[in-house]
């Protein structure tokens, strides 16, 4: 354990290093990130103005559904951006020296590059979290504890995904934007799974399971979750990543090096 | 001459149907992009009759039209520009007897003519899934502004992506340029929502920026809801854009051409 944390540093301290060399280019990424935020924002208060409310949800409650989903987006890609970097990887054969190194490949292709955009977009999204949860009068512990561990969950879920999108990569590298995907089937948790008709909702909630990952938490904080639900994300997440793992185990051993 | 562009066109045709799967998800996710604004506007008329002034046929008229917009006017390869200088691909238009401008556009139209295809079919799903209430224009002229605005909007959008890569021959990372670039296209094009439910002040300064006239503009003209004056108004908007970004193109592909150097074998 205390190996990878060192190597992780390292490998973390040159990711910000690296991306730091063109620090205009940063702070572009950082204000387009942010002018996508805000966009969402602006969209979500005039709606909610006219409406009063989408899907019975309140102005607060909706933002307080965006706001999660931003920071489980963000957590995830500041700890899982170097999986964006795996396909090349494996087209010219660097992955061939993640395998003869002495740590876990899967480790190497997951979290060696952290996202210092990300990172930066955290502190912000942290406090809007709070502000929000006291506009909501969320002041007992044990919702709050709640939300947290479904945050946990989502990404456990969210590793299982990434695991099994480096996966795919190794088994065909005709695809070159499966981790996109996967974002774009995340991103429609920027509001609640109650939008959906039915029976998109279900396979959303349930089996993609953007519900999950993104309206459980707020539902829980909220006081809307059953406890079986909150235990069947907890079992679902769990088996995914398992069922993830023994996907990678399958793919290495079907890989053959393409830099011969 | 034709025949050159033509070639170009279908080799990237073919070219694309190689990666079939990689298209099909292509497509998927911007499927996945549209069902959330469908579904965000489809929720607010369960319980509401007519909002911002739009009433649910119209306004899932315009997010079935900004869909269809988004697959040919924002559909494009004009992106691989910025590689092609960094890595010296660049190189082959100066000896080979074809233009990079032609080379580009032929691959593009082949690119928007693939997912004019798929959109198409994706729509027609949509519709016979969802059976929402939308508008059918059959105004003939109406038609005629919608498709003119189309084109002007590919011509616009073609000549400032080309020209946003072509900062390449200066810079040695792009991405932070497209990545704004791109976000300024989802924030202000209105792909998400329409423009003109803005406070007016801030829909009116938009409205002189390029980036609502790339889906916003069409998708309105197609509802016919746009008056004679926001019509003109528009129009004329789109057509300066339009020229503006081709003539800055040019001076900017003669600039780096100018001062390119190429090493290596």
């Amino acid at each position: 354990m205390k190996k990878y944390l060192k190597v992780w540093w390292i490998f973390t301290f040159n990711s910000f290093q690296s991306q730091l060399l063109t620090r205009w280019a940063v702070l572009l990424f950082l204000i387009s990130k942010l002018l996508r935020f805000f966009i969402f924002v602006v969209f979500i208060v005039l709606l909610l103005n006219k409406t009063n409310t989408l899907a019975s949800y309140t102005l607060n409650q909706t933002l307080f559904f965006f706001l999660t989903f931003s920071l489980i987006d963000s957590l995830v890609q500041t700890i899982f951006r170097e999986v964006y970097r795996f396909r090349p990887a494996i087209i010219n054969g660097t992955f061939d020296f993640y395998l003869i190194k002495p740590f876990s490949p899967l480790f190497r292709a997951l979290a060696t590059g952290p996202d210092i955009i990300d990172l930066i977009l955290l502190v912000p999204l942290f406090g809007a979290i709070v502000y929000f949860m006291i506009q909501l009068n969320i002041s007992d512990p044990l919702r709050v504890g709640i939300y947290i561990f479904l945050i946990f969950i989502a990404l456990i879920i969210s590793l299982a995904f990434h695991i099994l999108v480096l996966s795919l990569a190794v088994f065909t590298t005709e695809i070159d934007h499966a981790i996109l995907v996967y974002r774009d089937i995340t991103g429609m948790g920027r509001f609640p799974m109650d939008i959906y008709r039915e029976p998109l909702r279900g396979i959303l909630t349930y089996l993609l399971p953007v519900g999950i990952m993104m309206s459980f938490p707020v539902q829980a904080l909220i006081g809307i979750l059953s406890p079986v639900l909150i235990l069947y994300a907890a079992v679902f997440a769990f088996i995914l990543l398992f069922a993830a793992m023994k996907v990678w185990n399958i793919s290495l051993q079907h890989y053959s090096s393409a830099s011969s | 001459m034709i025949n050159k562009y033509f070639s170009i066109f279908n080799i990237s045709w073919q070219n694309m149907l190689i990666y079939r799967l990689n298209f099909v998800l292509w497509r998927f996710r911007t499927v996945l992009q549209f069902l959330l604004v469908y579904f965000v506007w489809w929720t607010v008329f369960q319980t509401q009759t007519s909002v911002f002034g739009y009433t649910e046929a119209s306004i899932l008229t315009y997010v079935l039209i900004s869909a269809l917009t988004r697959a040919i006017v924002l559909s494009s390869r004009i992106m691989d520009i910025g590689g092609h200088i960094s890595e010296g691909g660049i190189v082959n238009f100066l000896v080979k007897p074809q233009g990079i401008i032609g080379f580009y556009f032929a691959r593009d139209l082949a690119d928007k003519l693939l997912n004019i295809s798929f959109v198409i079919f994706e729509l027609a799903g949509i519709y016979f899934l969802l059976k929402p209430e939308i508008i059918i224009q059959t105004n003939i002229n109406i038609l005629l502004q919608f498709i003119l605005s189309i084109v002007l909007a590919m011509v616009l959008y073609f000549a400032l992506s080309f020209a946003f890569g072509l900062l390449a021959f200066w810079l040695e990372n792009i991405w932070g340029i497209y990545f704004l670039f791109f976000m300024s296209i989802e924030a202000l094009g209105g792909g998400l929502f329409p423009i003109d439910i803005l406070p007016e002040r801030f829909a009116n300064m938009i409205l002189l920026t390029p980036f609502p006239y790339l889906l916003y503009f069409p998708a309105k003209v197609y509802t016919g809801t746009l008056g004679y004056d926001q019509l003109m108004s528009g129009f004329t908007i789109l057509s300066i854009w339009t020229v503006i970004s081709w003539v800055l193109m040019k001076r900017v592909l003669n600039a780096g051409l100018r001062m390119y150097t190429a090493v290596g074998h």
